[in-house]
């Protein structure tokens, strides 16, 4: 069995919140092997996106640690831990996050670009065409529609060719045919890249797709099923 | 970098979405403003003072009692400076077998260096300008002497020892001196033919001036090598030293000019902090997604400030074309009203606007933009965090205080700059305050009816932060508008007023007593009003308190310093001048007796105080007298003034002569010569064409300070523009939602009204109040004028600021209403 990509150890967050202290995550236990898609299920406030936050090293715990290919993400800095993120993972959201300012090329060859690769634009273009969207690639996001905009944060997530990528919720702003389209695509595209794909979902159909699940439950691991 | 690079890719989306727009035409604007304001004034500036030197004929003068040392000479050819002579004195001026004194004045060929002169062939002709004197052999009269020698073109007249033919009447010189002491009639010859009227001979008294014309910086060298070489009666003036009225009216255009492009800064300054806090807040969701693709804090800082600044540069490039286009339509516009050609501008002030505003820009939204490193990439995750922070007001320290040294180095005036940036701070932090109160209190309304008015309230009280940003904003830049609205009246009104249209353009001197129903019966039957005859008695300044104060300066002009002072004209009245009020001490009574009134700063210099007993001399007999009070006088204003003034039994016995000056209109022409032929003893000076003349300087001060009036309104007009524009996404998506749940469109056009006009009622409210203060204290001790507040003031500003606020906010959110709602709130997420 291949090394672990993620390493989540006693991972806790607590929160001052108005009505006194309030512990968002309890001792969080558990690993991702390379090439692995793991659904991260539960209610709504169960703490998943709280979780995802910390594991990406978008967050900071209050104890626990989580390695990422065997670096302690947490005993490094904020810029070093972006460096690390920029290298390795790939996020796509609820609400697609594309900027408003660039077009889907632009938006899709974005994470390149800050890295400084010169052939940004023509990997870009080559994404787009994989997601279907080789004849919008010079519209705005506001010209596109739900899924439309989805595909492009898919391509994005996955231009850098990530070790690792983490979607949250990524069908929850989509009816659920463009969402199982988008989520079928996500699928492909993670085999043909051979990364590790991390979602969190409440969405039984999505989690279909996983080769593993993780329940979650007021802020703790309920079960791990394979 | 691909930082810049891909700030730049989204620059080009970002002024298409309109965030960065307002930003950039704030600061075109205000670059625009200053380019013009300074490249205009510069060259206006130039152009006045040109004219200015027409009166003294050349830039800078050399006076002294004895001929001119070649030293000075030298120093001015080193340099380059233009120069020529001219050499006055008093003589007998010889016509057959009348004899008549007149005041010679004998030129050097390239005399008047500045301005021109007029002549006529005949005392009827019509004048016409030349800018050269009389050639050799040759000699100009002035109009009085003309007609008292009853004089043709061609007769000849003896001067000294030479023969001159008289070819010109002259009536206007523009070295013309408005000083009593150059009372005779004028006589114009060349310098070449000084020698042969062996007039001048060693210790002769006469005024040799050496006239010296060139750039600035060769006077200046000028000055600096000549001033150790002067004896102590020499002196070099200026126009500023020896008109002291223009100096006045100029400085004050100066200031006036420097606080406008102040207040054209701050105006930018404010607008820029408001755009780009927008700008910022709508970014925020671009910088957490960076940060999650790994970019650094200095990568996302390049992305987004890039734009900001480079749009900022692109504004300022563009504000100084504009500048400069815009000051040479207002050259065109002014141009016949100035004399000759205005100089070109220089690159000095397009480059220093440019400058100027690029600091502008980056010290202004800099506080806003640092804001930056607080953005957390978990924000993709929370959309609620990392918000824009409530800055309050100190989001303008940082700005004001570059602005502060930057106006100080253009402007180098350090108390303006003071107030000015005083003022700014105060009204800030009053109006700060006063809308955190006055949000409270709104809070504190209950209010049961119209949705549409709780609606607007309640937006008011609850985006609590917002609206005091937004009345802040509001509030200065109306502050800062009203401010110089002030100001600007008061300097027209004061302008005005020291030279109204019916000035007097001649004064009469030496009218004996017995002569006075005589004049009034010319004045009467050419129609001209009568004129206020003063009495005179000549004397001069003994002592005071029985100290000897025979050789004190009482011109204070250091001329001829050490020497016995002058003899000066002495008046007395029972009653108060009417044009010359009493500052201090008070007039006296009938009965009082043995008293003397003193103008104000005649006292400081001879440093006599209310209660010193002092004496003069008049023709050998000396008289004491208290002084009772003392005066304040308007010397521009071309009346008749006095230093001393006695109550009447002082000058009992003593003899009189009258003085006065009057209005005589373009038509009465002929009372000036009757006046001349029928009381031969009396001397009347034409200072109309000097009145003219400064009129005309100080008319066209007044139309460039209103020129850059008008320019600065614009940039306020941007500052609420943007203003309101800062927190209209908010608005936007407010109202959107709002229609989702059923409010009609009238009941938010209702809200929104209610809340703009509360903006501005509250915005117009303080910074008129402000505006009063910092207006009287800037117009009493820099602008030496005294403020009468309108209370109107107040009324302008709430109307102002209801009006602008509510148009502009009005103008912005209607557009917003017309879309379907779900539109908005799907291009907004
Ligand atoms: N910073 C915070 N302060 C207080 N409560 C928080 C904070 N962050 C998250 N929570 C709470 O933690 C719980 C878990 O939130 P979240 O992770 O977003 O749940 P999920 O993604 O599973 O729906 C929720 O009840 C949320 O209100
Ligand atoms: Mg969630």
């Amino acid at each position: 069995m291949s090394a672990p990509v993620l390493l989540v150890s006693s991972l806790s967050k607590t929160v001052n919140g108005p009505g006194g202290r309030l512990q968002l995550l309890h001792d969080i236990n558990f690993s991702v092997n390379a090439g692995e898609r793991v659904a991260i299920v539960g209610a709504s406030g169960a703490g998943k996106s709280t979780l995802l936050g910390l594991l990406a090293g978008l967050d900071t715990p209050s104890t626990g640690s989580v390695h990422l290919d065997g670096v302690s993400m947490f005993d490094l800095d904020e810029d070093q831990r972006a460096r690390l993120r920029g290298d390795n993972i790939s996020f796509v959201f609820q609400s697609f996050q594309l900027l408003v300012n660039l077009t889907a090329l632009e938006n899709v060859a974005l994470p390149l670009e800050i890295k400084g690769d010169a052939g940004a634009l023509a990997k870009a273009r080559k994404r787009l065409h994989e997601v279907g969207l080789a004849e919008r690639i010079h519209h705005y996001p506001s010209q596109l529609s739900g899924g439309e905009q989805q595909r492009v944060a898919l391509a994005r997530a996955f231009v850098t060719e990530p070790k690792l990528l983490f979607a949250d919720e990524p069908t929850g702003s989509l009816d659920s045919n463009t969402g199982e389209a988008v989520i079928e695509l996500l699928t492909r595209l993670n085999q043909e890249h051979g990364s590790t794909l991390l979602i969190v979902t409440h969405d039984d159909k999505v989690a279909r797709y996983c080769q593993r699940t993780i329940t979650m439950e007021a802020g703790r691991i309920m079960e791990s099923q394979a | 970098m691909n930082g810049l690079r891909l700030s730049l890719r989204m620059l080009r989306r970002s002024w298409r979405s309109g965030e960065i727009q307002i930003l950039f035409w704030a600061l075109l604007i205000a670059v625009a403003g200053m380019t013009a304001v300074e490249a205009f004034t510069d060259r206006v500036q130039q152009a006045l003072e040109n004219q200015a030197s027409d009166l003294l004929a050349a830039d800078l003068v050399l006076q002294s009692d004895h001929p001119i040392e070649n030293a000075f000479v030298e120093r001015a050819q080193e340099l380059g400076l233009q120069f020529d002579f001219k050499t006055e004195f008093p003589s007998i001026v010889t016509a057959g077998d009348t004899l008549q004194l007149g005041a010679i004045k004998a030129v050097g060929g390239a005399y008047p260096l500045r301005g021109h002169l007029r002549i006529s062939d005949d005392i009827g002709a019509a004048a016409v300008a030349t800018t050269q004197g009389p050639s050799p052999g040759q000699a100009w009269l002035g109009a009085r002497i003309w007609s008292q020698l009853a004089l043709d073109a061609g007769d000849k007249i003896k001067l000294g020892a030479k023969t001159f033919t008289v070819t010109a009447v002259l009536w206007q010189e523009p070295d013309q001196s408005s000083n009593f002491s150059a009372l005779a009639p004028r006589v114009m010859i060349h310098l070449d033919d000084l020698a042969a009227t062996a007039l001048l001979q060693r210790g002769s008294r006469a005024r040799y001036t050496l006239l010296l014309a060139g750039s600035p910086s060769q006077l200046s060298g000028f000055r600096q090598k000549a001033e150790p070489l002067l004896n102590p009666d020499q002196r070099l003036q200026d126009i500023r030293q020896a008109r002291p009225q223009m100096d006045i009216a100029l400085e004050r255009a100066d200031r006036f000019l420097a606080l406008a492009a102040m207040v054209s800064v701050v105006l930018a300054g404010v607008a820029i902090v408001s755009a780009s806090r927008r700008y910022l807040s709508r970014h925020l969701d671009a910088c957490a997604v960076l940060r999650c693709m790994g970019a650094s804090y200095q990568t996302i800082f390049t992305i987004i400030a890039g734009q900001l600044v480079v749009a900022g540069m692109a504004a300022a490039a563009l504000g100084v074309a504009l500048g400069y286009g815009a000051q040479f339509l207002l050259g065109q516009a002014l141009a016949p009203l100035l004399p000759g050609q205005l100089p070109l501008p220089g690159w000095l002030p397009g480059l220093g606007a440019f400058l100027l505003g690029t600091v502008l820009l980056l010290s202004f939204a800099l506080p806003t933009l640092l804001q930056l490193r607080k953005v957390p990439a978990l924000r993709v995750l929370r959309h609620d965090l990392g918000n824009l922070e409530a800055q309050g007001i100190t989001v303008y320290a940082l700005g004001m205080a570059v602005v502060a040294v930057l106006m100080v180095w253009q402007v180098r005036d350090i108390l303006l700059v003071a107030y000015v940036v005083l003022g700014v701070v105060m009204a800030a932090a009053l109006l700060y305050a006063a809308a955190w109160i006055m949000i409270r209190l709104l809070r504190a309304v209950p209010l049961k009816n119209g949705y549409g008015w709780r609606l607007g309230l309640r937006a008011m009280t609850q985006r609590g932060s917002d609206t005091a940003r937004q009345l802040t904003a509001c509030g200065i830049g109306l502050m800062v508008l009203l401010l110089l609205a002030l100001i600007r009246n008061d300097l027209l009104g004061q302008w005005q007023a020291s030279l109204p249209d019916k000035a007097p353009n001649q004064f009469l001197i030496n009218l004996l007593p017995d002569q006075q129903q005589q004049l009034y019966g010319l004045f009467d039957q050419h129609e001209v009003e009568r004129p206020l005859l003063h009495p005179t008695v000549r004397g001069r300044l003994v002592a005071i308190n029985g100290e000897d104060v025979s050789k004190v300066d009482v011109d204070g002009d250091h001329a001829g310093q050490g020497r016995s002072t002058r003899s000066l004209n002495f008046s007395f009245s029972s009653s108060e001048p009417e044009y010359s009020p009493v500052v201090a001490g008070r007039w006296w009574s009938e009965s009082e007796s043995g008293l003397v009134s003193l103008e104000q700063e005649f006292a400081q210099r001879i440093d006599a105080r209310i209660g010193d007993l002092i004496r003069i001399n008049v023709a050998g007999v000396e008289l004491e007298a208290e002084v009772a009070n003392l005066r304040k006088v308007e010397w521009e204003s071309f009346r008749v003034n006095f230093y001393m003034i006695f109550s009447p039994d002082v000058m009992a016995n003593q003899p009189v002569t009258y003085i006065s000056s009057y209005y005589q209109p373009e038509t009465a022409r002929r009372l000036l010569r009757d006046i001349v032929a029928q009381l031969p003893n009396v001397t009347l000076i034409d200072v109309g064409s000097m009145v003219t003349q400064i009129k005309q300087i100080i008319d066209r001060v007044t139309r460039t300070v209103e020129l850059v009036f008008i320019f600065t309104l614009g940039a306020g007009g941007v500052v609420l523009f943007a203003a309101i524009h800062a927190t209209l996404d908010q608005r936007i998506r407010h109202s959107a939602l709002m229609r989702a749940l059923g409010a009609s469109r009238r009941q938010l056009n209702q809200a929104n009204l209610v809340e703009f006009i509360g903006l501005g009622l509250m915005a117009g409210f303080i910074a008129s109040a402000v505006a009063t203060v910092v207006a009287s204290v800037i117009a009493s001790l820099l602008f030496d004028l005294v403020i009468i507040i309108n209370p109107l003031v107040w009324l302008w500003g709430i109307i102002l600021g209801v009006l602008l606020v509510s148009m502009v906010g009005f103008s912005a959110t209607r557009h917003v209403l017309r879309q379907p709602p779900w539109q908005v709130l799907r291009t907004l997420d």
